[in-house]
């Protein structure tokens, strides 16, 4: 019972145990990997069994290991025996290694990556009997790891470098760690020579390949030439496993001096150009790498992209430095601003007149923290007019101030500024110093005033004309001579300005100073209102930089009166040297001329001592009268307080009275002769003036009985004159006259009209003032007197001369008569009268 | 008959003497006379006169400009001016209807009579 229990168990057992083994084998036969079993014997392996899967791992069956034993080691790679062999020494020592990833030479050549798990097997005393180990083809992910890392590395030195040249000797170096390769360099593509050039950068963890590169140096390819010309011709990696054996490769003896042999070559492109290649060279010989001519072209690509890129980079900064270094040159000031009028960009002449030193300090800020309030909001408002219309403000005169408080002139141009989509983002402003044109206008323009006035008060005739006889220049002289305006007169020429004759002549000495280059004179005729006058013309030509004649200018002096004194001169001495009368005669003339040019001398002088008197009197007068109104009232004082009946006393306080007066009298006179030299006339009726006069005289009249005869004519015309002084001196004369004759004499007054060619009965020289054909108003005045004495009567008119009694006369009244006539530009004359008396003619012009 | 009160300013001290002793002695006239024109005003208002007589060229005030002083003192302002200069003429005079700027005025030197007249005349009608 117990034996087929047993039995029934074990079979149970059995049955198990193979199902267990079919699905372990099946589970074997459906991966791609295998399993192999080690079996030890003291410490030794005795023999391997390799798993179904090993073929489609390692290419080789298992058979194919059953009848090579060290078949196993030599499929592992070179360089990874060394780490299995350590791995086994370590599971024989009865240690569960880790797993360990290795490299096996599948037997396609291929390399492949394994990942080799073991499992040891121990005996109950805990021997390893054996072991068993997994192993698992992993090519595929190691090398996607591997394309990542390389990737990552590249992308890290592109990020993390500043320049093109650093990040590509950054990623030289990243594949040189990343893949096992001795050496790395960049060949240019230079589009000049049409050819790859050393470029300089290259990049070896071995310090001996600093003659292979001092070798590349000397060397370009061109197209398909060496490896580098190779890969660049077909656009694809290009590997050759040794340069030494390489027929195409020029560099081979130097190659083989630093030990260098598999080679392989990866073109880099920036879009579809070329832009260089990347050259990579192993100590060992290294047979093509389909992987990794695949990772590399992936960082090429990636390279490329980052040229691309840093290109472009480079292009704008260079572009950038190059604009920022012009506006900094530029003397103008340059600057944008943003839609709220900030600074964003400056130029260095623009930050220095905000008085700061760097761009920096004056960006984000607004003229308002920079300029006077007033200023900025006027910049304000035209950059709010070029921002809302977007019209441009041109060449706009405006003051600028600096920190210092230096006021300049700037000619400012805004333009509005705008992004790609043709929005308005802010403005570009460019202003220009022109303080100093500004200064210099003015400095021309008061030259060009300085030069004109000095021209404007010459007495002679200056111009200026080009060379097309066209006035470019006239002074005052011209403008009043000629009846024409200095701005109608540019541009014009003789032949628009005067008779053609003239003209003819005129353009004819014009011609011969500018062929002759030099100043000539010439005696011209220039019309005038009162007909032709001679001119002299000193005539010379302005010559610009290269010496031709651009224009002429002349200077011409009107010697007319000296022509005709000359010609006077000339027929003079002729009949002179024929005629001795006639010299005679001339003599008598020229003496009569002198004679009477010592008459007006006299006057003259006589006048310039009434104008002194006058002076004298109204200073005297203010300071004479105040004693004199002491007198008056202490001799009113005395006159009532002292005892009646002294004869002489009353006598002398008359007399002493009568002084007082007199004195008075004399200031007076002497005021009114000082008085104004301007008199205000108007046309008044001269009869009126007689009767005004009379009446102010009507006492005096009556107390001496005198008989007044009027002669007035009736049809008068008005005469012009100032009718205050012309009634002043008609009293004067008339109390000449009254004072002139005894009680019951007769004073007549005679007015009437005359003409000038009417024998006044006058002496000719006293009315030379009045040309024949006048028409002139004339008053008589002639009373019954004395008369006067003949020789005294030249001096009548003389201040203080006085033929009345002393003390009964100032002398000033026939004085202050003359002055007043004179005023009116009148004439007088005094004489004595038949039968008897003295007769005072007045006349005055009535036009 | 009430006697006036005339107040002389000229700084011309032998003519107001006199002028004051003559006018007093009519027995018609109570005559201050002050010859400091800066201190007129302050003796016009003190003495407060029926008419002032002026002089008009004065060290220190121009006689003018006194005037305007006496016309705006409330205590002076309706007494009546009399200028006397000695800068016109006596024709000067007549011509202006013998006023100066509105103020009559007395040329210098004037006698007894024409000065009575002219006081009388100005004392009537203020």
């Amino acid at each position: 019972m117990r034996t087929e229990v047993l039995t029934a168990e074990r079979q149970v057992a059995e049955q198990a145990l193979l199902v267990s083994e079919q699905r372990y084998q099946s589970l074997l036969a459906s991966t791609t990997d295998y399993v192999y079993t080690v079996t030890m014997d003291h410490g030794r392996s005795v023999a391997t069994s390799h798993g179904p899967g090993c073929e489609a791992v390692t290419g080789f069956t298992s058979r194919e290991f059953d009848a090579d034993a060290s078949l196993w080691y030599r499929m592992i790679h070179a360089e990874d025996r060394p780490a299995v062999l350590s791995q086994v020494a370590r599971i024989v020592q009865g240690e569960v290694p880790r797993p360990l990833e290795h490299r096996i030479m599948h037997k396609d050549g291929d390399v492949r990556w394994i990942r080799n798990v073991p499992v040891p097997q121990h005996d109950p005393e805990g021997r390893v009997v054996s072991y068993n180990g997994l192993i698992s083809d992993i090519t595929e992910r190691k090398r996607a790891e591997q394309l990542l890392a390389v990737q990552y590395a590249v992308t890290r030195q592109l990020a993390e470098s500043g320049t093109l040249s650093e990040a590509l000797h950054r990623i030289l170096r990243a594949i040189c760690q990343t893949f096992p390769w001795d050496w790395a360099a960049f060949w240019r593509f230079d589009a000049k020579t049409n050819a790859l050039q050393w470029s300089g950068i290259w990049h070896s963890p071995s310090i001996q390949m600093e003659e292979f590169a001092q070798a590349c140096q000397a060397f370009s390819f061109a197209s398909g030439v060496g490896l580098p010309g190779r890969a660049w011709a077909s656009g694809q990696p290009a590997w050759i496993p040794d340069v030494i054996q390489d027929q195409n490769f020029p560099r081979a003896a130097v190659a083989a001096r630093v030990g260098l042999h598999g080679a392989c070559a990866l073109p880099i492109r920036r879009g579809e150009e070329p832009a260089g290649v990347i050259e990579l060279l192993s100590r060992k010989v290294e047979p093509p790498d389909p992987h990794m001519v695949q990772m590399l072209t992936a960082v090429g690509a990636q390279i490329g992209q980052f040229l691309d890129r840093k290109w472009a980079e480079e292009a704008l900064t260079t572009e950038h430095n190059l604009l920022r270094t012009l506006i900094d040159t530029l003397p103008d000031y340059v600057y944008a601003k943003d839609s709220a009028s900030r600074f964003v960009i400056n130029n260095l002449a623009h930050v220095r007149v905000l008085g700061a030193k760097q761009p920096q300090e004056v960006r984000a800020k607004t003229d308002l923290d920079f300029f006077p309030q007033e200023l900025a909001l006027r910049y304000r408002a035209d950059e709010e007019a070029v921002l809302q219309s977007g019209r441009p403000l041109f060449n706009r005169e405006e003051p600028v101030v600096d920190r210092e408080g230096n006021r300049q002139w700037v000619l400012t141009t805004k333009v509005p500024w705008k992004d790609s989509q043709g929005r308005i983002v802010g403005l570009i402003g460019v202003s220009r110093d022109i303080t100093e044109r500004k200064q210099s206008d003015e400095k021309h323009r008061l030259s060009e005033a300085r030069l004109q006035a000095i021209l404007d008060n010459s007495p002679a005739v200056v111009y200026l004309k080009d060379i097309q006889g066209r006035y470019l220049l006239v002074n005052r002289r011209f403008e009043a001579l000629f009846h024409v305006t200095r701005e109608k007169a540019l541009g014009t020429t003789d032949y628009d300005l005067f008779p053609q004759g003239l003209a003819n002549a005129f353009r004819a000495n014009d011609e011969k100073v500018m062929a002759g280059l030099a100043a000539l004179e010439f005696e011209e005729v220039a019309p005038h209102d009162d007909g032709p006058h001679t001119y002299l013309s000193v005539k010379f030509p302005l010559l610009d930089a290269a010496g031709t004649a651009y224009a002429v200018c002349g200077i011409s002096t009107d010697i007319s009166e000296r022509k005709r004194a000359e010609e006077q001169l000339r027929r003079a001495y002729t009949e002179l040297t024929l005629n001795g009368a006639t010299l005679e005669r001339t003599l008598q003339e020229l003496k009569a001329a002198h004679e009477e040019l010592k008459a007006t001398e006299l006057q003259l002088i006589q006048a310039a001592k009434l104008e002194c008197i006058g002076t004298l009197a109204t200073g005297v007068a203010h300071e004479v009268r105040n004693p004199l109104q002491t007198m008056l009232m202490g001799l009113h004082y005395l006159a009532h307080n002292l005892p009646a009946g002294n004869e002489g006393i009353t006598l002398a306080l008359q007399d002493m009275r009568d002084a007082v007066t007199r004195a008075n009298a004399i200031l007076r006179g002497l005021l009114e002769l000082s008085a104004d030299t301007k008199s205000e006339t108007k046309p008044e009726d001269l009869n009126v003036c007689v009767e005004r006069s009379l009446d102010l005289l009507h006492y005096e009249l009556v107390a001496t009985q005198t008989n007044v005869v009027r002669q007035l004519a009736v049809d008068l015309p008005l005469v012009p004159m100032d009718r205050g002084k012309m009634e002043q001196a008609l009293i004067n004369l008339f109390l000449n006259a009254l004072h002139a004759m005894s009680p019951g004499g007769t004073l007549t007054v005679t007015t009437r009209a005359a003409q000038w060619s009417e024998d006044l009965a006058c002496q000719e020289r006293l009315f030379r003032q009045f040309k024949p054909g006048d028409t002139l108003a004339v008053t008589e005045v002639q009373d019954t007197g004395t008369g006067i004495p003949e020789n005294l009567l030249p001096k009548v008119f003389d201040p203080f001369f006085t033929t009345k009694p002393a003390g009964h006369g100032t002398g000033l009244g026939l004085a202050v008569v003359k002055k007043i006539v004179d005023l009116h530009g009148g004439a007088i004359d005094i004489r004595n009268a038949s039968p008897g008396g003295v007769r005072v003619t007045l006349i005055l012009k009535l036009e | 008959m009430e006697m006036k009160r005339i107040l002389i300013v000229d700084d011309e001290a032998g003519a107001a003497r006199w002028l004051k002793v003559n006018l007093e002695q009519t027995n018609h006239y109570v005559v201050q006379v002050e010859n400091n024109a800066t201190a007129a005003l302050a003796t016009a208002e003190n003495f407060q006169p029926d008419l002032i007589l002026l002089d008009v060229m004065m060290p220190g005030m121009d006689g003018g400009d006194l005037a305007q002083c006496f016309q705006a003192s409330p205590k002076l302002r309706s007494v009546p001016v009399v200028f006397l200069t000695a800068a016109v003429t006596r024709a000067e005079v007549s011509s202006r209807g013998g006023r100066i700027g509105g103020l009559p005025f007395l040329a210098k030197p004037v006698d007894m009579p024409e000065l009575i007249g002219c006081l009388e005349k100005h004392l009537c009608t203020p």
